[in-house]
């Protein structure tokens, strides 16, 4: 466990040792606020219908930073060689792909912070915010950045080349934020169709938006990104007998 | 402290390394040598454990590889060919990183650190970003990641590749100041490396082991064979028929026969093994008013034991493709034969350890020979290269390239 937390130090600090996260970041927030700017300026939105459209749109963009975020993680040390010296170390397969997942997990949670300041500028504004719901927003944002981290490390796994390891998890994340609706038609509501529903990201991530925390939905992200952190390791364990 | 036992890597259907062998002892420094791809890296990435062996086993400081790598991880040090440096870190944050999932515990590794900078000396661009530093320092850098933790066994692969001369004789100084408490392995394709700094030598060649044998042993029963190097001024058939006469001379060569008649003339000269000809010799050309310029013993280099090692080994037959792969001229007539031997191997490879000799028996068909053992420096041995090194053939340059 220690190696885990060693490993997320030193991703971190790669992090912010290149410029990646601070273009990230940049990229970002001005995204965000852009946004954030749109839906508050808005006429008739009170302060939860713009943080709740905010925590939607933010969703979907998360699509693009997750696995720009992740991809380098594992394609790049593979590259450089880093991950014979990883693999040669007393450390375990599972410790690595955990503490790479947590630095990415690390670096959106500052980003996450960093956010906060719109809902400062709602408060300032005279805003009544539900305090519940914008948590629940929140910690949603969390869980489906995990998950899309988590399908872009085990795609980093896959391949040396970053730019495919990026197209996989954008593909593989994709599918899993769109699947229902694309398939499903509306009203619908046969075995598969509720199925379909229930893998996709969107439909749990409703629940959030509303201010309810769901253990299934809990439960749901959990094993999305437990299903992938293990397939990276996997992967890697394959990759490396070959 | 490393126990090879008939180690074997397939790649696919190809072999990288067959049934590779030997046994290094507490504080040895052993040379691996080799051309390249001749399996070096391969023996080396599976003593360490990043790769599986396909069978055989490992041993690294009383643990078994495959059964427990942790243990065997923290017992070693490694320096991989490809130096693994995380470019975007300063060497103290690397160095620092590396201590920790070493194992190295919180309140000496501050202590360690600057200890193995001082001994890798890149103490002074501790602060700097490795991506910046010259390869020099980096592949110091490599070395000091290895050595971070003090383990017992330490495998570096070919730690001087790529550096200028100057780089080479500092990383050579820092190797040597190891030496003593560890035990290592060291691949090179560099040969007076392997002079300066080990004990023993295993030369391997088509991923076999040919030659496992002392520097010392090689050196020693090198000089046993009476061998002379002579410059002499004067009429070289003279000089010839002169050396002939002179007791206990086998052979006489005049080396510059083919080039034109010139007063200087060079000769090797074999003599019977045991007795000591330098004496008579210089008497008598003197005596008959030669000039005598140079008289020496010739002792084989390393070099030329390698070479000739390597050129005598025969090809393997599953290394037709092989070679071809490394040639890049994959003909794909050769298909429809692979193929009808492929289910066979597929077959062998799932079974037992203990079925390798099955599958060297399957690869051989038609092979020139079955089995070759490591070859023990015999003054015999010796003596056939002695013979060879004055005239390589033309086909032996060719072979010498690949």
């Amino acid at each position: 466990m220690k190696n885990t937390y060693y490993v997320t130090q030193r991703e971190v600090y790669a992090y912010f040792a290149s410029p990646i996260a601070y273009v990230i970041m940049a990229v970002f927030l001005v995204f965000s606020g852009i946004f954030f700017f749109s839906y508050a300026s808005s006429p008739g939105n009170d302060a939860n219908n713009v943080m709740r459209s905010w925590f939607s749109v933010l969703g979907f963009f998360m699509l693009f930073f997750g696995s720009i975020l992740t991809t380098r993680l594992i394609a790049e040390e593979q590259k450089s060689g880093t991950l014979e010296l990883l693999f040669t170390s007393p450390v375990r397969n599972w410790e690595v792909v955990l503490g790479k997942w947590l630095a990415s997990m690390v670096l959106f949670t500052i980003l996450l912070l960093l956010t906060l300041y719109y809902v400062i500028l709602l408060l300032i504004l005279g805003g009544k915010i539900d305090f519940g719901q914008l948590a629940a927003g929140y910690v949603g944002l969390l869980l489906e950045g995990g998950v899309f981290f988590a399908i872009g490390l085990f795609a980093s796994a896959l391949t040396f080349n970053q730019v495919i390891a990026a197209v996989v998890a954008l593909v593989i994340c994709l599918i899993f934020y769109i699947l229902g609706p694309l398939v499903v038609q509306p009203g619908t509501t046969d075995w598969l169709a509720s199925t379909l529903n229930f893998i996709t990201l969107q439909s749990h991530m409703q629940t959030f938006s509303q201010g309810v925390l769901d253990l299934r939905d809990i439960i749901y992200f959990g094993s999305l990104i437990t299903l992938f952190l293990y397939g990276t390791g996997q992967s890697i364990t394959t990759r490396r007998a070959a | 402290m490393i126990e090879a036992e008939k180690l074997t890597k397939y790649y696919g259907r190809r072999g990288a390394v067959r049934g590779v062998s030997f046994n290094i002892g507490k504080g040895e420094i052993v040379g691996l040598l080799g051309p390249n791809g001749a399996g070096k890296t391969t023996t080396m990435r599976m003593l360490t454990g990043y790769l599986p062996a396909t069978s055989g086993r490992a041993t690294v400081a009383g643990f078994n590889v495959a059964e427990s790598p942790m243990e065997v991880r923290r017992r070693l040090g490694y320096l991989p060919e490809t130096v693994p440096l995380y470019t975007d870190m300063t060497v103290t944050a690397y160095l620092d990183f590396t201590a920790k999932i070493r194992g190295v515990p919180g309140n000496e590794r501050r202590n360690r650190i600057n200890e193995v900078m001082e001994m890798c000396r890149v103490a002074d661009v501790r602060n700097k970003v490795i991506g910046k530093l010259s390869r020099g320092y980096k592949q110091r850098v490599g070395l000091a990641q290895a050595i971070i933790h003090n383990p017992d066994v330490i495998i570096l692969d070919e730690p001087t590749v790529g550096l200028d001369p100057r780089q080479i004789i500092e990383i050579r100084h820092v190797i040597r100041d190891l030496a003593g408490d560890h035990s290592m392995i060291l691949s090179t394709h560099i040969l007076p490396e392997v002079s300066t700094l080990c004990d023993r030598v295993i030369i391997i060649n088509q991923g076999r082991v040919l030659v496992d044998d002392s520097l010392a042993n090689l050196e020693r029963q090198g000089a046993e064979n009476e061998r002379l190097q002579l410059e002499v001024r004067g009429e070289a058939n003279q000089i010839l028929e002169l050396l002939q006469a002179v007791p206990g001379v086998v052979d006489v060569t005049h080396l510059n026969a083919e080039a034109e008649p010139s007063e200087f003339n060079r000769f090797v000269v074999a003599g019977e093994a045991g007795s000591d000809h330098r004496e008579v010799l210089a008497n008598t050309l003197i005596g008959k008013g030669f000039g005598l310029l140079e008289l020496k013993t010739a002792i084989p280099t390393l070099e030329e034991i390698f070479v000739k090692v390597i050129t005598n080994d025969p090809i393997v037959s599953d290394d037709e493709d092989e070679l071809a792969l490394a040639d890049e001229e994959l003909d794909d007539e050769d298909d429809s034969e692979e193929d009808a031997a492929r289910p066979v191997r597929a077959k062998h490879q799932d079974d037992d350890l203990d079925d390798m000799d099955d599958i060297n028996d399957v690869e051989d068909e038609g092979a020139v020979e079955a089995e070759v053992k490591p070859l023990k420096a015999t003054p015999a041995f010796l003596q056939s290269i002695d013979n060879d090194l004055d005239e390589p053939s033309p086909d032996n340059h060719k072979k010498k390239k690949k």
